[in-house]
Parts: C-alpha cells; sequence; structure tokens
C-alpha cells in the first residue's frame, strides 16, 4: 500500500499510529479520522519490520551494531549482515560509524536491516526523501524488487513509485484518508492527487 | 533478555563515547593526585585526611557524571528519536526503560571500576595497605549517584529535562541531609509538629545520607551489616523499582513523538 499526501498530509503519523507510538486517540488532531484504517491495518500486518528514516539513528553506531540490534529485537541468533548489504548493493566497512554514510548509503542500509527478519511486512516512511535523482531511483527499483517478496506499507511523494509498484493507493489530505483502493494507470492517479489536493495548508 | 542487554550496551558505549567521558578521567586522575598530594602533608593524621578528601570528592564526581550521564541519554532519546527503531519493532516500552536504566548502570559501574582501581593503587602506595571499607564507600557512592540518575530519567518523563535535572539534584541535597535533621529533631528539637514529621520524611524522601558512611569508615569504626551495608542495597533497590514504575506509568501512555 502507497500512502499519497502533501507535506502535513498525516503519512508519517499514520505509520506511527499503525506502529503503536500513539496509545490514545487525543494525542493528535488526526488520530481520530484514522482510528478505523488502523485497526483494520493492524489485523493485516503479520510479522513486519520497520525502519525508520535515517535521521532517527545515532549516528555514532556502525551498521554491525544496527544488524545486532535489529536481529536481538526479532530474536534472531544467526545471521550474515553481509548477504543484506549485499541484496541492497552496499559495499560498506560494518564496523564504520554511519556518519561516515552519505544519505543514500543509510537509506541503502535501512532497507537491509527491514530485510533482517524476513517480515511479512516492511513499512518504510519516505525511503526516498532527501535524495538526489540518481539515489531515488536506486533506492525505488530496490523497491520495486522488495515488493516481490514483501507486503509493503510505504509512504512517499513519488507518484512514479506508486505507479510502478500498482499497489493498493491510499490517498491522504489534512488528516483525512480521503481515497483509498487500487488506481488503473497513471492518469488516474494524477487526477486523483490533483482532486485531492488542498487549497490551502491549515 | 537479549534485546534488552544489547540496546543497553549499546547505548552505554555512545554515553562513554561523549567527550566528557574523557575529562571524568582526567578529574578521576587529578582527585587521585590531589589527595595523594595532600596526604604528604604533616597535618594531623595523614591516612585520614587522605581519605577523607579522596571519598568526598569521589561522591561528587559521581554525582556530576550520573547527572551528565542521565540527562545526555535521555536529551538523546528524545530529540532524536532513538526509541523509534526499537519500540517499533517489538520492543515493549517497559523494555525500553529496563534498557535505559541498564544502560546508565553500565556507565556508573565502569565509573566505579576505573575509581576502585585508582584507589586500589592509592591506598596501596600511601598506606602500604587496603581497606577493603573504603572500597565499599566507593560502591555506596556510584550507589547513590545511579540512583539520581535514575530520577532525573522518572522525573523527566514528567517535566523537562533541566526541571528534572534541577529535582534530582534537590532531592539528593535534601536527601543527604536527612540523617542529620533526623538526629536533630529527635533529639534536639522542641516542636511536637517537627518530631511528628521527621520520621516520615525520613523514610518518605529519598535518604542519600544511608549511602554515606564515610565517617564511620574514615575513623575506623566497625560497620553495622545491616544499617551499613544490607539496609543501603535494599533501600537502593526499593527506589530503583520505584522509580522504574514512576518512569513506566507516564512512559506507558505516552504518544511517543520527537522532541517530546
Amino acid at each position: 500500500m502507497v500512502m499519497l499526501g502533501h507535506n502535513g498530509a498525516g503519512k508519517t503519523t499514520l505509520i506511527n499510529y499503525l506502529l503503536g507510538f500513539y496509545t490514545d486517540c487525543g494525542q493528535h488532531p488526526y488520530l481520530p479520522g484514522f482510528k478505523v484504517f488502523v485497526e483494520r491495518k493492524r489485523l493485516q500486518l503479520g510479522h513486519y519490520a520497520f525502519v525508520p528514516e535515517a535521521a532517527f539513528l545515532d549516528y555514532e553506531w556502525s551498521a554491525s551494531d544496527y544488524f545486532r540490534l535489529m536481529a536481538s529485537l526479532h530474536g534472531l541468533k544467526k545471521y550474515d549482515p553481509e548477504e543484506f548489504l549485499q541484496r541492497v548493493a552496499l559495499a560498506v566497512d560494518l564496523n564504520k560509524p554511519i556518519k561516515y554514510y552519505s544519505k543514500g548509503m543509510k537509506q541503502r542500509l535501512m532497507l537491509a536491516l527491514a530485510l533482517l527478519p524476513g517480515p511479512e511486512t516492511i513499512l518504510l516512511d519516505e525511503p526516498t526523501s532527501g535524495l538526489d535523482p540518481y539515489g531515488k531511483a536506486a533506492i525505488e527499483a530496490l523497491i520495486l524488487e522488495l515488493s516481490q517478496k514483501h507486503r509493503l506499507i510505504l509512504s512517499t511523494h513519488s507518484l512514479d513509485l506508486a505507479e510502478q509498484l500498482g499497489d493498493e493507493v491510499c490517498i491522504l489530505r489534512q488528516g483525512e484518508i480521503v481515497y483509498e483502493g487500487k488506481v488503473a494507470d497513471r492518469q488516474v492517479l494524477d487526477s486523483l492527487v490533483a482532486r485531492y489536493r488542498p487549497e490551502q495548508i491549515q | 533478555m537479549s534485546k534488552i542487554v544489547t540496546l543497553s550496551l549499546l547505548q552505554s558505549r555512545s554515553l562513554f563515547k561523549e567527550k566528557a567521558t574523557y575529562l571524568f578521567g582526567v578529574m578521576a586522575s587529578m582527585i587521585i593526585v590531589l589527595s595523594l598530594g595532600l596526604s604528604s602533608a604533616e597535618i594531623g593524621a595523614k591516612h585520614k585526611l587522605f581519605e577523607d578528601i579522596l571519598l568526598t570528592s569521589q561522591g561528587y564526581f559521581f554525582l556530576l557524571a550520573a547527572l551528565f550521564y542521565a540527562f545526555t541519554q535521555s536529551s538523546r532519546d528524545r530529540n532524536l528519536g532513538l526509541f523509534v527503531l526499537p519500540v517499533a519493532n517489538g520492543m515493549k516500552r517497559r523494555e525500553y526503560l529496563v534498557a535505559q536504566m541498564l544502560s546508565l548502570g553500565w556507565i556508573i559501574s565502569l565509573l566505579a571500576l576505573l575509581f576502585l582501581s585508582l584507589d586500589l593503587i592509592a591506598l596501596a602506595v600511601v598506606e602500604g595497605r587496603v581497606d577493603p571499607l573504603l572500597l565499599w564507600q566507593v560502591f555506596l557512592y556510584a550507589l547513590s549517584s545511579l540512583l539520581v540518575a535514575y530520577m532525573v530519567m522518572a522525573f523527566g518523563q514528567y517535566v523537562s529535562l533541566t526541571n528534572a535535572l534541577l529535582y534530582s539534584v534537590a532531592f539528593f541535597v535534601i536527601g543527604h541531609g536527612l540523617d542529620e535533621l533526623y538526629i536533630y529533631t529527635k533529639f534536639v528539637a522542641e516542636t511536637a509538629y517537627l518530631t511528628d514529621v521527621m520520621p516520615l520524611l525520613y523514610y518518605l524522601l529519598p535518604n542519600f545520607s544511608l549511602f554515606d558512611r564515610q565517617s564511620t569508615i574514615v575513623n575506623r569504626q566497625a560497620l553495622d551489616v545491616w544499617g551499613d551495608v544490607l539496609l543501603p542495597l535494599l533501600y537502593f533497590s526499593v527506589w530503583t523499582l520505584m522509580l522504574f514504575l514512576a518512569a513506566l506509568v507516564k512512559f506507558q501512555k505516552k504518544g511517543l513523538t520527537i522532541g517530546n
């Protein structure tokens, strides 16, 4: 499922709600509108993994540290980080702090971490945000590859990615889910996004 | 359990890498050197002066380090949103809190080990022997500073971190004087009100004076197994549990957003 919407539409809030970061509907003005959707989606999640934006990481830690943490969180005893780094085409020194990584490298690392527990569902919050066009294309290609084996829930501004994934689309506007369903083609997607674009952002 | 230990070790390593740790290392060495220097002065009982300076300065050192590490850990956690990855990947909130407390425990233990080693050398040099009771006092100071760190963490769930820091220092200062206040009200004060209220406060407020057995130790008086050894350990465990629960009550229901 691809979540689309303008900045401030509630995409990250919706993902956070899905992940249980909010415990009460009163904690954010958007939550009451998302409640039914979140309850339904939670039933479909299965075993999932979430990797946040790279900004929410401790840059002093290395890739090896993050693999160790992710493995312990998902109860994995044996794993080979190199295998997952190869799957996302990332060649790094596992023990080097990630503060030395470029943004694109961090995003690849995030995807590798998400793959580690072999989840049914992977949640991604704006995985291409802040990347240059080449980096963006590379991450999008990786995401398309992941979608073959995993159920994805991701928020993005990229209509190209949404079109290529051909998955269910969820359009948000200022804390409301205004559209949910499959779209036939790019033309329909463009018109839906244009229709639900807010005239002004409150 | 493994995820709690893994996270706590990684977090404490980040704390250890803070530049202030080097400063603490320098301070620790200076404390030893200063104590050694003063012990060579020909004033009164040499060993007493040396041990008094050594222990008092280490007590303050532990407090400073605990405040710094607790504040740093909590502020990094809330400003950088470091809770996001563990909590979003199945770590329960109570487990996350335990990991944070454990992380502070590791770093304070490391400092305690550093001091104990330096003290062992210094005592061997100055006195030609090592009194294990002195090391027990260093351990008690480490415990009391850890309790202050847990206070910063627990109070930080309810108020801003700066306020949490101030409240914790206030509790430490009040808690440190409780023994004297208790004795004063019991034997000297003539106000019935004070004598009634004081026992209540004595047990209700975190009683840090229980962790200070310095004068008994320096004056070579015998330690009481219950009052000087078991009670501080029990008291530490009970207060740790209470602070954990206080933090958990708030953290369990908190909307976890960055910057809160």
